[in-house]
């Protein structure tokens, strides 16, 4: 797209300012204006027209926003486009001459899909954007920065997954060893698990030469053993012989003592003790008869002296008088208290006589109990007649008022009618009104509806019974007509794909059958029967002449055309034999395209035929259809036609039932509300049924109310009746209860013959009561008194009749006479006591002597067998004969003892081997032999411990290595398992490694193919730019941000962009941006350049290169570059010949 | 003739470990180390429940580098067990066996015989049973021992021990080759072989037979292993079965993936893959599998991509299945369907400069510099025994076929269509 003019109309400072840039190459146009000349609002104004004029504009301080307008002539491709924008709040701001919009859709595509951002990035710049737009690039922030460094910005994430790529495989293995990565732990679990698997591993030869030395020390333990046997063996006679060398000596003195003793008496040792016991026993008895006889003789000489008093006889009857004399004491005492008493009751019962006016005996207590009852009925029956009266008067006071009430009461009418229609009314719901209304919407939406969908039945019309009463037709058959119509028309387009096939095949032989041809190589048979065709028609000519002699025209002609016939046939035949091969091809070509076009010319036919059938196939339909009344549609849309007449008579059901449903609760409503206003006293003016129900329910509650109110009073009045009946029979019952007591009461009185009044009979009572009991007592004190006299004498006769029997005198106090009498048997009963315990102390000891003499005899007795074995009268001259039996028995005692010793020290054996061993040796030898044998088995014991201890050691050494282990098979186990691993890393490792070079590979072609050709342009025009001084760039990939380098002419120093002059990096970011827009343009984005005054820190020699690089530029595009320089004006006549160079004046 | 029963076993390589099970959490790693001799344990009940007449081993009981005599008293005291059971153990000395030094320094309890370096015949008198057989001298014996073997006993039931891999077996080295037609030529009327680890009759009358191994030990090993019951009455046999004796069981589960269009459609399948092997495979023990995925899918690179961490993944999955099922290895031999028409633009730009990167040949050469010290690091966990893997194929030097994978991988991977 180029600017054929800019017309900034009202914009900024500009008014009518027309800018006219002529077509031609170069597209190259100088635009001159000092500083507030507008040059930047021309930018703006460009950017404005294009995309828009912003929300916010600083460029309306001149013209108000409703008249900013910036125009243009557009070109591109030979189309113009005048267009104009304007800044209105709605859309339509693109606009023709005459203010009429314009579609934005006509200036899109002059765009290239370009934004307003990316416009000004990239074709329209000033030094400050320029400056931006570089250092956006060189930092990689920006696409174009992407696309230098970074390979794309589809894959800008490669860089990251290469990191994670290495970072994944530097968690496998890396060439030194850490302890973190998978696969160094798994080699390092191998390395363990081998050194385990090593360690515990059993070898065989250990194992048995564990068992050869356990053999070994086993023999040597044995030798050891047998040896220690020996000495032990020897060692146990000498000791034998040493331990019963005493014993031996003592018996050979006890046999020498027992030969010395001779005969002797032997007593056995019971028998001593029999002797022994005897002795000691009769000198006992002895000793015990003389002290028993010394005491006897004592108390026989206490007992002589003591005589019995013959009173003992009266004791018991004195006692019995003692006893009784408390009882006399006590009855006198007594006597005196009871009769002061009953005299005092006398007087008591004579008084209460008095009081009671008693004429005769005192009335039973029967008697006096019926009395008070009469009385007591009597006082209720008062009691309750006086109370029931009150009541019966209240009664009366409270009906008399409810009687009046009702007769004047009053009830309203046709309630009984209201409340029916209420119910109805009710039944209906309360929102019926609402129903009614919604159901004629209804039916009115529904009727519309049905109207419609018969309309929409289209081509076809009528009304729903006629569309009801139309035929269907089946739906299986429509199907079968369907897919016969897609067959068919599936199959003619295959044909018709198939005739286009063929005719582009056609064309494609005609053409290679041409260029055949025109190589002029190739001859077809054609081409030689048609050259020999036209030889043998002039030919003929002569044959003619030749044979009939008829004349030729002009013969040499004739001769000559046949020559030249001839020549060509042969030519064309020998060319034909030259170029077999190119002809064979020609040939089959021919063949090729005389099958292709009767193939073509085939399927022609069958296109038509095929046509043809679907034309008839389709008249047969229509007529199928038309003649049922149906709309001639195709199989399918008459499926759906069918649909849409199902849809259009249910529409056309449902809108009957709604119009029903809505009319018949129109009638119900208006009957209802009949009934309402009928029973209603004064209906309220309303059409709505609810109004109507509200004020007829209050109606009805009223009534009810008036209603209640009567009847709760007719129930109160109806009560108060029937207690008022109640109560006056209860009055009457207990009236003749009242007189009935008061009858009794005066028979009863007449019987007792007393008078009291009713009231009195309480009091009167009680002292009856009073009465009776006095005189009960006074009976029962006379009594006593009678008694007491009794006993009295009965003692006093007693005591005297005893005094008499003793010889005492009757007569005196008897309490004194019994006292004399109880001490006479007090002194009598000591004496009596002391005679019987001295009698008994007598016998105990003459038992105790005949105890004594009884013990003697027997002592005597039990030794008289053995005086007579020692030849001895007396027990005392048994005692030497008892030693020397003892002396005897003991010598043999240990003269066996000895041999016991003898036998037991000398391990059990036989003691005549034993007399017979050590009477054989001498005993000196034997004790010094028994001392060498203990140091020598001494001295084998280390020896022998040493043996076991190893024999020892070596069995357990053996029986650890014999033990059940599998330590190096779990080892091994592990080590497979760490294998396994180790394995299973290294597919992972070798993918990722794999990955990450392949990626690295890629990411570098990537870079060197495609983003080669930027950094390459670039770069040369870095160089045309630099004059040279620098030869390229380079970008330096190994920062974590890679950065571009300026390669200077000695292609050795390498400049980064922050050590560039200001004039250099402006250059660079110059050829980058220059690079860019060319790669734009080679990919269909042709805008115009604009350029303000970006040479501002170029030299006059690098403007002017740069200048040729913006003529060459516009040799593509429209390059429009602004300066207040007028320098630059001569420069750029320098660079671009004058001619060339379009020049134009900001004013 | 007497009616009996023996059983037949061989290549018991006790406590030989087992291959390619990386160690990861929930695997039961103390059963793993304990198979051999957990399966052996279950031989020598078999043979003591059974009460067979005589027990024949033919070879190869130790693995022949296994220099840890504790494996070695481990098997002699199982002998013990049998020497009480009073069952009779015929032994002889297969490839490995004669390089063991162990074998030779066990104490044997006396139910063992054992057979010599020259053509030995046992003879069981009461069951007129007549077993013939030579043990190897050497680790490498390629004769024909079996042309040396005695002839047949008249009124005895004879028996051939022999190690051999008859006429090649796949897998295993041929030694002391014979055919089965040298075999029937004795004129005997069962054959024991060992030394091939998968059961086989090879004939029968005579009955030529391998038992296979009783455990398997890697992922060459499947299926069920154990050792052959045989029932003989009156000189014939009448029942040969072979009684799986395994406490692992491994298996090899190949799933199709060119079907998938999504990796839970693989995943699915591999599901239902595992089960139905775990079904019809496991008889109830623990199952270790490898699973093989295969077929050209669109999926391949994002599969190659999660290669990493498939495995857990799969693990969970066969957890879901059953709580004793493990994976060894998911094996990928998936390949990327022929390229679709690459479209314009930058990624696709790249993508295509990814694709000619395979066949680049600096950049193999880059790629075989880079990765030669891990190559040789890697060596110590031992030969690639997987033709599949990318380290063998770096190994190779195949470095277009790994490169071809990578950038399948990567393609996934700059794509986002790895499984996030």
């Amino acid at each position: 797209m180029r600017f054929a003019d800019l017309h900034l109309e009202r914009y900024g400072r500009f008014e009518d300012c027309r800018l006219s840039f002529r077509a031609g190459s170069p597209d190259f146009h100088m635009i001159y204006g000092p500083n507030e000349a507008g040059k930047s609002t021309t930018l703006a104004a460009v950017s404005d027209l294009l995309f828009g004029i912003p929300l916010r504009s600083s460029y309306n301080f001149r013209f108000d926003y409703t008249l900013m307008r910036v125009g243009a002539t557009l070109e591109e491709d030979g189309q113009r486009l005048t267009c104009r924008r304007r800044k209105t709040p709605r859309d339509l701001t693109l606009v023709d001459s005459v203010e009429q919009p314009i579609d934005e859709g006509r200036l899109l595509p002059l765009l290239h899909g370009v934004t307003r951002e990316t416009f000004s990035s990239g074709f329209s710049l000033d030094q400050a954007g320029l400056r931006r737009g570089g250092e956006a690039m060189v930092e990689a922030s920006s696409d174009l920065g992407q696309a230098l460094f970074a390979a794309g910005s589809g894959l800008t994430s490669i860089a990251e997954v290469q990191a994670a790529l290495e970072e994944e495989a530097d968690g496998i293995w890396g060439r030194r060893a850490a302890a973190r990565r998978t696969f160094t732990m798994a080699e390092r679990q191998l390395k363990a698990s081998l050194d385990a698997m090593r360690d515990q591993q059993l070898r065989p030869k250990e194992w048995s030469d564990a068992r050869a030395l356990v053999e070994e020390r086993e023999q040597t333990l044995k030798d050891l053993r047998e040896k220690l046997g020996l000495l032990q063996a020897e060692r146990i006679v000498a000791e034998r012989l040493r331990r019963i060398s005493p014993a031996m000596r003592l018996r050979a003195a006890m046999l020498a003592a027992l030969a010395e003793m001779g005969q002797v008496v032997a007593f056995s040792p019971p028998e001593e003790r029999r002797v022994e016991d005897a002795l000691s026993d009769l000198l006992r008895a002895e000793l015990n008869r003389v002290a028993a006889e010394r005491r006897r003789n004592d108390v026989l000489e206490r007992l002589k002296p003591l005589q019995v008093d013959s009173i003992l006889a009266l004791a018991d009857r004195i006692e019995r008088l003692m006893e009784e004399r408390g009882t006399a004491s006590k009855g006198g005492i007594d006597l005196t208290r009871l009769e002061g008493e009953r005299r005092g009751m006398e007087e008591r019962a004579a008084r209460l006589r008095g009081e009671l006016a008693l004429s005769g005996d005192l009335p039973s207590s029967l008697a006096a109990r019926k009395l008070r009852d009469i009385a007591q009925r009597h006082a209720a029956a008062l009691a309750t007649l006086r109370s029931r009266t009150d009541d019966l008067e209240d009664k009366r006071a409270r009906a008399e008022p409810l009687r009046a009430e009702l007769a004047d009461a009053v009830l309203m009418e046709g309630l009984t009618t209201l409340t029916a229609a209420i119910s109805q009314a009710q039944a209906l719901g309360g929102d019926f009104d609402e129903r009614c209304a919604g159901e004629r919407a209804t039916a009115e939406r529904a009727e519309a509806d049905a109207q419609a969908a018969l309309a929409a039945l289209h081509p076809w019309q009528g009304d729903a019974a006629r569309l009801a009463a139309l035929p269907m037709v089946d739906d299986l058959e429509i199907q079968a007509a369907s897919e016969m119509e897609l067959r068919a028309a599936a199959s003619l387009e295959d044909l018709r794909a198939e005739e286009r096939r063929l005719a582009t095949e056609l064309e494609q032989r005609d053409l290679q059958r041409t260029q055949l041809a025109q190589t002029g190589q190739a001859v077809s048979a054609a081409e030689v029967a048609k050259a020999r065709s036209e030889r043998d028609a002039v030919w003929q000519d002569i044959d003619i002449y030749l044979r009939h002699g008829q004349p030729l025209d002009r013969p040499a002609a004739v001769a000559e055309t046949y020559a030249t016939a001839m020549d060509n046939a042969d030519h064309v035949a020998d060319r034909r034999y030259e170029t077999a091969e190119a002809s064979a091809r020609l040939t089959a070509l021919d063949h090729d395209r005389e099958l292709l076009v009767a193939r073509r010319d085939a399927a022609r036919q069958a296109i038509r035929e095929a046509e043809a059938a679907q034309t008839a196939r389709w008249q047969s339909w229509e007529e199928r259809l038309r003649a049922q009344s149906l709309p001639t549609l195709a199989p399918l849309p008459l499926r759906g036609w069918f649909a849409q007449r199902q849809r259009a008579l249910d529409g056309y059901r449902a809108a009957i039932d709604a119009r029903l449903q809505a009319d018949w609760s129109r009638d119900r409503r208006q009957e209802v509300m009949t009934d309402l206003a009928k029973a209603l006293n004064a209906p309220p003016a309303t059409d709505r049924l609810s109004a109507l129900l509200t004020a007829a329910d209050r109606q009805r509650m009223e009534g009810e109310a008036l209603r209640q109110a009567v009847q709760d009073k007719l129930s109160r009045l109806s009560g108060l009746d029937e207690d008022i009946v109640r109560l006056e029979r209860q009055l009457e019952h207990d009236r003749r209860a009242g007189q009935a007591a008061a009858e009794e009461w005066a028979e009863e009185q007449g019987r007792l013959a007393i008078r009291l009044d009713m009231g009195t009979i309480d009091g009167w009572l009680e002292l009856v009561e009073e009465l009776r009991a006095t005189q009960e007592k006074i009976s029962e004190h006379s009594h006593r008194i009678a008694g007491i006299t009794r006993d009295r004498a009965a003692f006093q006769a007693a005591v005297a009749a005893l005094a008499t029997e003793v010889g005492l005198s009757p007569d005196g106090d008897p309490a004194q006479i019994l006292d004399a009498l109880r001490a006479r048997v007090a002194d009598a009963r000591a004496v009596a006591q002391e005679i019987s315990s001295l009698t008994a102390e007598a016998k105990k000891h003459q038992a105790e002597v005949d105890g004594a003499i009884l013990d003697h005899d027997l002592a005597l007795e039990g030794i008289t067998p053995l005086l007579s074995r020692a030849g001895v009268e007396t027990a005392v001259d048994l005692r030497p004969f008892l030693e020397r039996s003892k002396a005897h028995r003991e010598h043999i005692a240990r003269q066996t003892e000895a041999e016991r010793q003898i036998v037991t020290e000398g391990d059990n054996r036989p003691l005549a081997d034993l007399i017979a061993e050590w009477q054989a040796c001498d005993p000196d030898t034997v004790a010094v032999r028994s001392t060498d044998l203990d140091h020598e088995i001494g001295a084998l014991t280390p020896a022998l411990t040493a043996a076991a201890d190893a024999l020892g050691e070596a069995r357990k050494t053996f029986d650890t290595l014999n033990q059940d282990s599998h330590g190096a098979v779990d080892a091994a186990n592990d080590a497979e398992a760490a294998r396994a691993e180790m394995k299973d890393q290294a597919e992972v490792f070798v993918l990722k490694r794999a990955q990450s070079l392949m990626l690295r590979w890629a990411m570098d072609r990537y870079r060197e193919q495609r983003q080669g050709p930027l950094l390459r342009r670039a770069s040369d025009l870095f160089r045309t730019l630099t004059l040279g001084r620098f030869a390229e760039l380079k970008v330096d990939y190994e920062p974590a941000t890679p950065r571009l380098l300026g390669l200077r002419a000695d292609r050795v120093t390498l400049v980064p962009i922050d050590g560039m002059s200001e004039g250099t990096a402006d250059q660079l970011f110059l050829a980058l941006r220059l690079a860019a827009v060319e790669q734009s343009i080679a990919a269909g984005v042709r805008l115009p350049f604009l350029a303000d005054d970006l040479f501002v820190n170029f030299d006059d020699e690098r403007a002017e290169a740069g200048l040729r690089v913006l003529a060459e530029l516009a040799a593509s595009t429209q390059v429009l570059f602004f300066t207040h320089h007028a320098h630059l004006r001569d420069i750029g006549r320098r660079a671009v010949s004058a001619d060339l160079l379009s020049e134009c004046v900001l004013a | 003739m007497a009616s009996f029963h023996f059983i037949h076993a061989a290549d018991i390589h006790l406590d030989s470990p087992l291959h390619g099970l990386v160690r990861y959490e929930g695997l039961p790693f103390e059963e793993v180390r304990n198979a051999t001799r957990a399966a052996f344990d279950n031989l020598i009940t078999f043979a003591c429940d059974e009460a067979v007449d005589f027990m024949l081993i033919a070879g190869d009981l130790f693995d022949g580098d296994w220099k840890d005599m504790s494996t070695g008293l481990y098997f002699a005291r199982a002998m013990g067990k049998l020497a009480a059971a009073d069952i009779p153990v015929y032994l002889l000395a297969g490839n490995h066996d004669a390089a063991s030094d162990m074998r030779k320094k066990l104490p044997w309890p006396r139910n063992v015989q054992q057979f010599k370096t020259k053509p030995t015949t046992h003879l069981i008198p009461h069951l007129h049973v007549a077993i013939h057989g030579q043990s190897f001298a050497t680790a490498h014996v390629t004769d024909n021992l079996a042309v040396g073997y005695p002839g047949s006993i008249e009124n005895h039931f004879n028996i051939g021990v022999l190690h051999t891999a008859l006429s090649g077996h796949e897998g295993h080295a041929t030694y002391a080759p014979c055919s089965v037609d040298d075999l029937r030529a004795k004129g005997y009327d069962y054959w024991a072989l060992g030394h091939v680890h998968d059961h086989a009759v090879h004939a029968e009358r005579p009955h030529v037979v391998f038992p296979g191994n009783l455990q398997g030990r890697h992922i060459r090993e499947t299926g069920p292993k154990g050792a052959v019951h045989v029932e003989v009455e009156d000189g014939v046999v009448t029942r040969l079965r072979h009684v799986p004796l395994d406490t692992l069981r491994w298996a090899r589960v190949d799933i199709d993936c060119s079907g998938a269009q999504t990796l839970d459609d693989v995943d699915t399948a591999i599901r239902q893959a595992l089960a139905r092997h775990h079904a019809s495979q496991s008889e109830g023990r623990p199952m270790v599998v490898r699973v093989v995925l295969s077929g050209r899918t669109p999926l391949a690179g994002a599969l190659q991509e999660r290669r990493g961490r498939h495995r857990d993944e799969v693990c969970a999955l066969a957890a879901g299945v059953a709580p004793d099922l493990w994976i060894e290895k998911v094996q990928l031999d998936v390949s990327l369907p022929a390229a679709a028409p690459v479209k314009d633009g930058v990624a696709e730009d790249f993508m295509a400069m990814l694709a000619e990167a395979q066949g680049a040949p600096e950049l193999a050469a880059a790629l075989a510099e880079d990765l030669a010290p891990f190559l040789t690091a890697a060596r110590a966990a031992g030969d690639n025994d997987d033709d599949g893997s990318l380290a063998a194929l770096a190994d190779r030097g195949d470095w277009s076929a790994l490169l071809a994978i990578a950038g399948g991988a990567l393609g996934a991977r700059l794509a986002g269509r790895e499984a996030e």
